[in-house]
């Protein structure tokens, strides 16, 4: 005994107090990224070297560009394969207004950012319907039709002659060599990446993540997917459509050839070489593969689709997160912190927030009530004329065997499913058809059997976005809470947590976004011992001394008996007895339940 | 049959597990347990060819298969079953349950068999057999991803928490039907959460720390042995 009480000493505080590594580089790349857009933008024109200028010129338009299809391809999770289109559209029309029909310059560009806004919408419609790829061949067939369409418009946009333009107030020397464009050309880049990180960090940001990673988990926490990847849609097209104005000048000239569907691949295939989802990513990507065809090669240019091709695959084969990406990956690897016993624990900043609490009992009120309802998938009935009253503030039970109705009845609650007949009412308002966001924004919160935990966002993240979640101002508590925990698991990873820890992040989640009302589905499902009775205080503690109402499905019938005020038992969808936990144990109805339960 | 010596094995620069040793025999179940984090499924990935042991030997049949690509681990007989219910969404039950056939081509009867022994354990599989996996509940999915396994016929089964959002009435059953199934000449690795239901089926018992081995007893010895030091510590 004593040998095997030694053996737990040793490597593991010399693991606990090693500094953690950031999670992240991302502000890092940023600044390298300003850096290196500082030196190619500016380099030049000190330099003097014309032809550096404006190849370096197109060159960090198109980076710009490929910033924001960066952030509308990994953070909002949008595969648009058209963005050369929307940067085409913005530079067409200002091109239009200015050179063809005499508007000052800046009403041309505002009249050009309107476009590429249009033209984001346009993109945004198809995406309410439909994702991923299909999404991707939707916008790729908008980029294929545009070059084609300024062609056969050729009555307003002069057809295959294109248009020339010179914006002398730009391109003029203010300072030394220095003209407005060249400034506005090196700058724009850098506020693209700045614009990418501070949404990325930004509550907005989380919430886009969420709605790309997990429609149904965004909308338990009240947010609208749809909403998101509009918005996602209308940033980058301004972004896109802004680099379209930067580019009229810089070139002095718009044709159709300019902006075919190659343009588009161009910025897609920027993002993948880069590193999907990195700062620096664009920047590498758009160096390699536009420089690189286009100018160090300049002589094999009509192969330069070819090349495009080769330097992808190349790129991809020996780079499968891209150049950026696998550096990074490796420095997450080498710096990872998170993983092992105790990674996520609760039972510390529970005991705090219990401190001094008084402890009230549930009142009579109804926060929830089921009336005969029934939900059928075809011709399974799941959930079978349902009737149901949980009451504020109390831990309702809701067990029953495998496939007995109980996920699916709170898929019902929390809006992910309808009802097919009954109703049910939330705080006494009908709730029956209300939309899943609409439901958690009356401050309703649930986890998931299987726990939607982001492992591309920190620990301290994941648990964050149910703050963003939130309805109302913060408790006091609650903003202890969250500081502490953003100490703890700032800089962690979720990959490394395992199942049952995984579970109670979520379950966290819920608790930091403050609803009223709580659903757990199987929280305990994986968890140890130990972490049961944590998490069983943890029901308690938000029961009766935050008043908060949990409705809680679970296996483990010793857990229930242990915290609930009420157990409903549910057997083929019906509710086939409800009451006092000592009153449903007596019921004949439910004894064959309890093998294998110490409470038998 | 299972033999790992002194393992160690991780995902980054930090080791889960540290000089990690255990044998399962033929005909045995050993009981894997400890706290989330511990090191448990890190160790049933690292056996079943998912991780790459840094270093140390797993030999199966005497054979090493330390660093051997999982599927070639899974041909030579070994099967996991991980947590968190992993079947086939888009194939019928019954279909899931002959890709667990795709091991053991050819044996048509035993194939046939080995199904009615797995519906006569998980009668519901049999009433859900042309439902597609999707439509099972999580622990439905559970069972169906237990008979899969069995289909298989491996040599060596790894368990990766198999109560894992079963009905608790359900777990006596499923461990029966394993121990059944041990005794014809299985080696049956559990991982579990639920000691004290699943101790009493087990031939042996062991448990992970901090991803070292704490102790390893006769499973029947686990309860005496799991509240030892916590009574000399009061």
């Amino acid at each position: 005994m004593q040998a095997t009480a030694n053996v737990q000493t040793g490597p593991v505080s010399m693991a606990e107090t090693k500094p953690k590594g950031r999670f992240n580089s991302d502000l890092t790349q940023v600044w390298i990224g300003v850096a290196l857009i500082a030196i190619t933008g500016f380099g030049p024109v000190i330099a003097g070297n014309s032809y550096w200028i404006h190849t370096f010129q197109l060159v960090n338009i198109y980076i710009a560009a490929a910033i924001f299809q960066n952030m509308l391809f990994v953070d909002a999770g949008q595969k648009s394969f058209g963005q050369g289109a929307i940067l085409g559209l913005a530079a067409y029309v200002a091109a239009i207004l200015f050179g063809l029909h005499g508007w000052s310059f800046a009403a041309a560009a505002m009249g050009g950012i309107v476009a590429a806004m249009l033209g984001g919408l346009l993109f945004a419609l198809p995406a309410l319907r439909v994702q991923g790829f299909h999404l991707g061949f939707v916008t790729m067939s908008a980029a294929i039709v545009f070059p084609q369409l300024l062609v056969t418009l050729d009555k307003w946009t002069n057809g295959i002659n294109g248009i020339s333009v010179t914006v002398p107030a730009l391109t003029n020397p203010i300072v030394g060599s220095m003209s407005l464009l060249a400034i506005a050309v090196a700058v724009f880049p850098m506020i693209a990446l700045f614009v990418h990180y501070g949404i990325r960090r930004s509550k907005l940001g989380r919430m886009m993540f969420v709605a790309a990673l997990s429609p149904e988990a965004a909308r338990s926490l009240g947010i609208k997917p749809g909403v998101m990847r509009f918005t996602a849609f209308i940033v980058a097209s301004i972004g896109t459509g802004i680099c379209g104005i930067l580019y009229l000048p810089t070139v002095a000239f718009v044709s159709p050839q300019g902006f075919n569907i190659e343009l588009s691949f161009v910025f897609f295939f920027a993002v993948v070489v880069g590193g999907r989802g990195q700062m620096l990513g664009p920047i590498i990507g758009i160096w390699i593969v536009y420089i690189l065809p286009n100018i160090l090669l300049a002589g094999f240019v009509e192969y330069r689709l070819l090349m495009y091709g080769c330097l992808t695959l190349v790129a991809v084969m020996a780079f499968p997160d891209g150049i950026v990406g696998s550096v990074e990956r490796l420095r997450a690897k080498r710096k990872q912190t998170g993983g092992g016993e105790q990674a996520f624990r609760i039972d510390g900043f529970l005991a705090d927030l219990q401190a001094g609490k008084t402890v009230r009992e549930p009142s009579e009120e109804i926060a929830v009530e089921v009336r005969n309802g029934t939900k059928k998938f075809g011709e399974v009935v799941a959930v079978s004329a349902v009737d149901l009253k949980v009451r504020k503030g109390e831990v309702h039970g809701l067990i029953g065997a495998n496939g007995s109705g109980k996920t699916s009845l709170l898929n019902v609650l929390s809006g992910l499913s309808r009802l097919n007949t009954g109703s049910f009412m939330i705080n006494g308002v009908d709730a029956t058809n209300m939309a899943a966001d609409r439901i958690a924004n009356m401050s309703l919160g649930r986890t998931f059997q299987a726990p939607r935990i982001f492992s591309q966002m920190s620990l301290w993240d994941n648990l964050k976005i149910g703050i963003d979640a939130r309805v109302g101002p913060a408790s006091a508590d609650m903003t202890a809470l969250a500081k502490a925990m953003e100490k703890s698991f700032g800089q962690d990873s979720a990959t490394l947590l395992s199942h049952g820890q995984r579970r109670l992040v979520e379950v966290m989640r819920t608790v930091l976004k403050e609803a009223t009302i709580v659903l757990f589905d199987e929280p305990a499902a994986g968890l140890s011992q130990s972490e049961r009775t944590n998490f069983a205080n943890l029901v308690k503690f938000l029961s009766r001394q935050m008043g908060k109402t949990v409705i809680l499905v679970e296996h483990d019938l010793d857990l229930v008996w242990g915290i609930a005020d009420t157990i409903t038992v549910l057997e083929q969808g019906r509710v086939v007895s409800s009451g006092k936990p000592d009153v449903v144990a007596k019921d004949p109805a439910v004894q064959h339940m309890f093998v294998g339960s110490r409470h038998a | 049959m299972l033999e790992v010596k002194n393992l160690v094995a991780g995902y980054g620069t930090i080791p889960v597990l540290r000089d990690v040793s255990l044998t399962a025999k033929a005909g045995e179940i050993l009981l894997i347990g400890g706290e989330n984090g511990a090191g448990k499924s890190t160790l049933m990935r690292a056996i079943a060819g998912f991780n790459k042991p840094d270093s140390g030997e797993i030999l199966l049949d005497g054979k090493a298969i330390g660093g051997v690509a999982p599927e070639k681990v899974a041909q030579s007989g070994l099967r996991l079953v991980l947590d968190g219910h992993r079947v086939f969404p888009e194939l019928s039950v019954f279909d899931n349950l002959r890709m667990g056939a795709a091991a053991r081509r050819g044996d048509r009867a035993g194939f046939n068999n080995a199904v009615e022994e797995i519906y006569s354990v998980f009668p519901i599989l049999k009433e859900k057999q042309k439902l597609y996996a999707r439509d099972l509940s999580g622990g439905q999915q559970q069972m169906l991803a237990l008979g899969q396994a069995f289909i298989a016929q491996p040599k060596v089964l790894l368990c990766d928490e198999p109560s894992m959002g079963l009905a608790q009435a359900l777990l006596p059953p499923i461990l029966a039907f394993l121990r059944r199934w041990a005794q014809t000449g299985t080696a049956v690795v559990i991982v579990e959460q639920h000691l004290a239901v699943t101790a009493p089926y087990a031939d042996r018992a062991m448990i992970i720390e901090r991803g070292q081995v704490k102790f390893s007893c006769l499973a029947s010895e686990l309860d005496e042995k799991l509240n030892a030091p916590a009574v000399a510590a009061e």
